[in-house]
């Protein structure tokens, strides 16, 4: 009798200094996931980063990283504890957020010994199989060294199953992902060439490179967090409280910190049918699924497709309640009166809009050639127009800062604007992307430094170094001081926040006293 | 209508061994409640004390504002013809804190069906402040006389003390109890709380007593200990130090809180020492104050023992409190103080200002304040915002000022980007005004 063939999936921990678990859920395993059921796989899923009910993942101190540095280590490498240790002031604690690679281990132990005893039962018929194939998200490229860690245990555990790599990392860097995730001779495929029933492929270890196109369309398949392809109950197992939607990928333009063009293979723009997006929406509606979250490149590119699909949300009775999110960013150019309106009626309770900067010079370094200023008051007033309230969190901008070569008065000007004029920020900590123009700007300074992926992650403040050149006296804590401040804009009280630059009196008097207070 | 009486002549003329008790402590009707999780009726539970060791009479505890098994205290929006509260135009929203009425008239009945020897014949209903009178007291009142018309309502505490004529006329009373009688040695009657111990005991600088009362306390499970005094540091600190040496090893989880009565200027290097120690979970210092300006070198010398008292690091157990709603402020001052405050204290708390009826801020504003109901003059609507020509709203607007302020990121409020290059670029930003951005008159949108 033929079985099957079986795949595990796994959504690896992280390793970071910060996370925020909101959204955490696998998108891109999960709709794999649909079209390798497709292809009469059995499949079981395991999501290191499931969040609990108060969306919050599991952390653990991992180790210490200095600022804009290659150095790390732990409390023990400096005979020290972890319930003793105060990080210094160039340095941060970096966590394993998620199911920590020894616990991974022993998830997989259990199966295997399942494994093991179902094949001495004549009855059992319900036991997932010893895996073909791993199957593993990798997603930031500087979260790399946990899809390593992860695959390690693989092999250890399933020595004969063939592993799979797919996402963001190692479609942007591929050579890197080849040469240090441990993977044995691996072929390097885009999404388009695989084929899961091909004799060659199936013996291979396979880094898998941009989207697969079959599966774009596919709803995610959540039941995985109920139960497994062999209909094995998860322990404990419940749908998410949300799902994750994807109804266009690619975005036409090419800024320079963005890597979209390379993960969709070009500039060109793939829309999903209303049809199967609003199907999929009802189906999970009807399951108990409140929240749906939108992540795409670009939203508002396909317009038309995307106004079908609301307008269709909005009109459904049947879909009260629902909320909707996108805070990946809204292209302000794009969020037209009728457009931000109709997003309004449909659920969406906040919107994210790409503010980063207010200087124009640093907009046009960027090659942000498609939104100024000017566009980022149409959408905002289109906005306010609607009925999205300033200085509560309704409206919130994304200021851009941490980049190499940046002015640093322009980011306070934008944060001090963004405060007074839309009441929310979230700071955004630059990162270079491997294949982006900025990344290849800044490769000499990158390889100077012997930084490898996971020392470019923008909280650990790669650029800092850099742009000493610059501000001679600059450290970590002007760093830590500005995005404290954007943190602070947000307080609010009675539904509202500071306003900086209001023209009430006490603005005025903060600004009065601020401008000539000399702290001790 | 209410009598008034003296608290001696209630425990001397009114109360005998055949009586039984029921202590109540009402629900509160505010618009926000910040210190919720600090009510204990201290004078109720004294009083207890004394009505079990001295009259003999049985003596019940029902505290409508006991926190939980969770640690929360219930609360709700009131009702809808009472749920918002006008006050020149600005409209409060208003909420009940403590135990739902309905549950009270539920706790009355019950007591009242099923068990006839528990049936109070009096019931002493305290109040913490005195223009709360009309709102949970008076409604409390009601649900008792409705469901107990037999029995004989008192009540006590700060509201029957300073304003005891509107309270006989708001309330259905029999007694209204304008002298507090003096207890200073009873200790808290703990076992009125039953099995369920509150999470935290009040106490009063008394070193014996107080002493006595930790252990005790502590016995019976509660370790969290605060100071309902107005001067926690008096005689040099003294008081304070002894109580606290003296107890603090009792269980290694005990904590002090200092939430009240710590005035930065009397603050001694014995007292320092106490703040320093770990068991002293959290202290709040009073606004400094000397002839209506900030004592900043108050502040400095506080930070300086400290110091010396070995709390050498920023520190978020320690937090100032700065006046607002004093009559003749001006905002420039309010925002200067928070400064000075932050300057040298991890956390700013606003306190904000109601007159104490017979206070020298009543009396200063006598005919100003005969204007405004005494209902309005709950700090948390601003009695004095007329006499000071501040809105209410300018008020809303320092409370967002200070939550900016206080927002802790990486264990630390603001802290005026000191030492960073931040401070004169947010200065620059904000000389330049850039949220005067406006779009182009000429753009084009797509």
């Amino acid at each position: 009798m033929n079985h099957p063939r079986s795949a595990l999936l796994i959504s690896p921990p992280i390793y970071d200094t910060q996370y925020w678990a909101h959204w955490s859920l696998p998108y891109g395993l999960l709709r794999v996931a649909s079209w390798l059921r497709t292809k009469g796989y059995a499949l079981k899923l395991i999501d290191c980063m499931e969040a609990n009910k108060k969306r919050v993942v599991q952390k653990k101190m991992w180790k210490v990283r200095k600022l804009c540095s290659t150095k790390e280590y732990t409390p023990a490498d400096v005979g020290r504890t972890w319930s003793t240790f105060r990080p210094a002031e160039d340095e941060k604690i970096e966590y394993c957020f998620g199911l920590p690679p020894d616990e991974l281990r022993k998830r997989l132990k259990e199966i295997q010994a399942k494994v093991r005893s179902a094949k001495q039962s004549l009855f059992e018929t319900t036991t997932f199989p010893e895996p073909d194939e791993i199957w593993i998200s990798s997603i930031m490229t500087y979260w790399w060294e946990s899809t390593r860690d992860v695959i390690a245990v693989c092999r250890e555990v399933f020595p004969k199953a063939v592993i799979r790599v797919g996402g963001i990392y190692p479609t942007l860097a591929p050579e890197h992902a080849i040469e240090k995730l441990g993977l044995k001779n691996p072929l390097h495929l885009q999404g388009r060439e695989l084929d899961p029933l091909d004799p060659e492929q199936q013996r291979r270890d396979i880094i898998v490179s941009a989207t697969i196109p079959d599966a774009n369309p596919l709803a995610l398949n959540l039941d995985l967090y109920l139960e497994d392809g062999a209909g094995e109950p998860e322990p404990d197992g419940c749908l998410p409280e949300y799902t994750i939607l994807t109804t266009s990928r690619g975005c036409p333009f090419k800024c320079a910190y963005c890597a979209a063009n390379v993960l969709n293979e070009g500039r060109k723009v793939w829309v999903r049918e209303f049809d199967s997006a609003y199907e999929e929406i009802k189906h999970w509606f009807s399951r108990g699924i409140r929240e749906f979250c939108f992540y795409e490149d670009n939203l508002l590119l396909g317009k038309s497709n995307f106004t079908d699909l609301i307008q269709k949300i909005a009109d459904d009775p049947d879909l009260d309640g629902i909320e909707l999110h996108a805070p990946e960013g809204i292209e302000v150019r794009l969020l037209h009166p009728k457009v931000v309106e109709l997003m309004r009626k449909a659920g969406f309770k906040k919107l994210y809009l790409p503010l980063e900067t207010v200087n124009v010079n640093m907009q046009n370094r960027w090659g942000r050639t498609h939104t100024n200023m000017d566009k980022f008051f149409y959408g905002f007033e289109n906005a306010v127009e609607a009925g999205y309230k300033k200085h509560c969190q309704d409206i919130n901008c994304f200021i851009l800062f941490g980049l190499p070569d940046e002015d640093l008065q322009a980011v306070y000007d934008t944060l001090v604007f963004a405060s007074s004029r839309v009441g929310s920020v979230i700071p955004m900590l630059f990162t270079p992307v491997p294949s982006t123009p900025m990344f290849e700007m800044y490769r000499e300074y990158i390889e100077e430094k012997g930084f490898d992926f996971q020392h470019l992650n923008g909280k650990l403040l790669p650029f800092l170094d850099y742009n000493r050149r610059k501000y001679p006296t600059l450290s970590p804590k002007d760093y830590f001081a500005l995005e404290g401040l954007m943190w602070r804009i947000n307080a609010k009280v009675r539904s509202e926040s500071f306003n900086f630059g209001g023209s009430g009196r006490v603005s005025r008097a903060f600004r009065a006293v601020f401008d000539t207070f000399q702290p001790a | 209508m209410a009598k008034l009486i003296t608290g001696n002549a209630l425990l001397s003329k009114h109360v005998t061994r055949r009586d039984r008790v029921l202590l109540l402590n009402p629900p509160v009707e505010e618009t926000r409640y910040s210190w919720l999780r600090w009510n204990q009726p201290l004078d109720l539970l004294k009083l207890g004390s004394h009505l079990k060791s001295e009259v003999g009479c049985g003596v019940e505890l029902l505290d409508c504002m006991k926190p939980d098994a969770t640690g929360s205290v219930k609360e709700d929006w009131l009702p809808r013809d009472r749920r918002y509260h006008t006050v020149k135009g600005e409209r409060y929203p208003m909420r009940r804190y403590g135990l739902p009425y309905a549950d009270i008239g539920k706790h009355l009945e019950s007591v009242k069906r099923d068990d006839a020897k528990r049936m109070p014949s009096q019931v002493w209903v305290t109040s913490l402040c005195s223009y709360w009178y009309g709102g949970g007291l008076a409604q409390t009142c009601r649900v008792i006389r409705e469901t107990l018309p037999d029995t004989e309502i008192m009540i006590l505490g700060q509201a029957a003390r300073l304003l005891p004529k509107q309270v006989a006329d708001g309330c259905a009373a029999d007694y209204v109890v304008t002298k507090v009688p003096s207890l200073p040695n009873e200790p808290s009657a703990l076992e009125l709380y039953g099995t369920v111990m509150p999470q935290f005991l009040g106490l009063q600088l008394h070193p014996k007593l107080a002493i006595a009362e930790v252990k005790a306390a502590v016995e019976r499970g509660i370790l969290k200990f605060t100071f309902f005094d107005d001067d926690i540091c008096r005689d040099g600190g003294e008081p304070l130090r002894e109580i606290f040496e003296k107890t603090k090893d009792l269980h290694k989880h005990l904590r002090y809180h200092l939430i009240c009565g710590l005035h930065p200027a009397k603050v001694t290097p014995a007292v320092a020492t106490v703040i320093a120690d770990k068991k002293v979970a959290e202290s709040h210092f009073e606004e400094a104050d000397t002839g209506g300006e900030m004592d900043v070198e108050v502040y400095r010398q506080v930070r300086s023992y400290l110091r010396e008292a070995g709390l050498i690091d920023v520190d978020n157990r320690l937090s100032g409190f700065v006046w607002i709603g004093r009559p003749r402020e001006k905002l420039e001052q309010i925002v200067a103080r928070s400064f000075h405050v932050l300057n040298h204290l991890e956390g700013l708390i606003l306190k904000p200002f109601s007159p104490t009826p017979g206070s020298p801020e009543h009396l200063d504003n006598k005919a100003y304040l005969a204007g405004i109901p005494v209902q309005n003059w709950s700090p948390h609507f601003f009695p004095f915002a007329e006499l000071n020509g501040i809105a209410r709203e300018e008020y809303h607007d320092l409370y967002r000022m200070a939550a900016f302020l206080n927002e802790k990121i990486r264990d630390g409020s603001f802290d005026f980007l000191k030492g960073t290059l931040g401070a004169d670029m947010l200065r620059e930003s904000l000389r330049k005004e850039v949220w005067k951005l406006e779009p182009s008159p000429l753009r084009v949108v797509n």
